[in-house]
């Protein structure tokens, strides 16, 4: 006799899952300990996932901790699930939440604002500020700061993809930053190489912020796109001409690359 | 008397986002608007990115220093030996620098690379 009658049953069944492989036994293991998946799943949900897609992740990792689970080596199921799907939660986390996309409510948080960007900036007559931002979406500076950082990973994926249906132009009066960047032309030459190597949208974007100095406003109206759009622009291409820099630099170095 | 806020952070280009989020933070208590936040998250990378190029290891220092209307931030990467930038780079940043932010500047020796960048807030009148 097993000494505990419950989780005794219960290895029991995994001892003849074992033996005959048979799906309903699997089945059966995995609806009873749903349960557990949930609870564990609940724990993270918290974070801006859904808890439904949560409960996906972690019935998923239940279904591999069953099949994986060997019963002869005494220790209980429910603590090896526990394992398994707490691993494989934290890592839906760290894999997909961040470097994939946002979270639901900061991703709509995202595009919600890229409409009250424009929207504000109009009635303001200038940049709105986050507090102002904040104010108007009915949530913290936090999370709109949150959802600006976000912004960036999340558009990774689709940058050419439109952002919100409406994107009007604001602030077409903005008066340009008397930032210098007029005064050195030779040096400004130099860089024209390497910016042939964006996209045409990019270089006239890049070129328009560094060599004429307007501002993200400024280009936003010129272009017909959101202001916002503009700055992911603007990151996106730095990014790229940095990475072709850095190319070229072992390129150049090591004749072997 | 300047707000200080330090944060430190190991040098991996993925963990930059913190600091970009951490100089947005900071540039709204003190009172920037979008845009010259925008501007400077752009810039962050910027003054970071040389510093963490090619595999980097150790430990960047990010220093925020601001009051009303007012903002610097210094990096400074220790516990390794700094990369040397490629002219082209360092050029192009200077450059992008130049139209984001009032003032920068780096320097570095065998022990440590310190780029640092400040901005004060536009005026009412775009001044």
């Amino acid at each position: 006799m097993s000494p505990a009658s419950g989780s005794g049953g219960s290895l029991d069944r995994f001892a003849e899952l074992a033996r005959t492989g048979d799906p309903t036994i699997r089945g059966e293991l995995v609806e009873a300990h749903l349960g557990l998946a949930r609870h564990l799943a609940g724990r993270f949900a918290q974070r801006g996932e859904s808890y439904d897609d949560l409960v996906q992740v972690a019935s998923m990792a239940l279904v591999h901790a069953v099949d994986r689970f060997d019963p002869t080596l005494g220790a209980a199921f429910s603590t090896f699930a526990t394992r398994t799907i707490l691993g494989e939660l934290k890592r839906h986390f760290r894999d997909k939440t961040w470097a994939v996309r946002a979270p639901r409510r900061i991703q709509e948080l995202y595009i919600q604002l890229n409409n009250i960007v424009g929207q504000l900036s109009q009635e303001l007559g200038r940049s709105p500020t986050i507090t102002e931002l904040a104010t108007e979406a009915g949530t913290t500076d936090e999370s709109v700061l949150e959802a600006l950082e976000a912004g960036r990973s999340y558009r990774a994926a689709s940058l050419d993809a439109p952002v919100a249906g409406d994107e009007e132009e604001t602030l077409g009066d903005r008066i340009g930053s008397d930032d210098g960047a007029f005064a050195d032309a030779e040096r400004r030459a130099q860089l024209g190489p390497l910016l042939l190597r964006l996209p045409e949208r990019e270089q006239h974007i890049v070129t328009l912020r560094f060599a004429a100095g307007m501002t993200q406003s400024e280009i936003a109206a010129k272009l017909g796109i959101s202001q916002m759009h503009v700055s992911r622009l603007l990151a996106r291409s730095l990014a790229q001409l940095r990475s072709q820099i850095g190319h070229q630099a072992r390129a150049d170095g090591d004749p072997t690359a | 008397m300047p707000d200080v806020v330090e944060l430190s952070i190991p040098a991996k280009p993925e963990l930059l986002s913190l600091a970009r989020l951490a100089v947005a933070a900071v540039a709204a208590r003190a009172d920037f608007d979008l845009e010259e936040i925008e501007d400077l998250r752009l810039a962050l990378d910027e003054l970071c990115s040389p510093l963490l190029a090619s595999g980097a290891t150790g430990t960047l220092h990010l220093c925020y220093e601001w009051s009303l209307g007012a903002l610097r931030v210094e990096c400074t990467l220790s516990g390794t030996k700094p990369v040397p930038v490629d002219d082209t780079e360092h050029e192009l940043s200077n450059r992008i620098l130049d139209a984001l932010v009032d003032d920068h500047g780096s320097e570095h020796d065998d022990a440590m690379a310190t780029a640092w960048l400040a901005k004060r807030r536009r005026g009412p009148d775009g001044a």
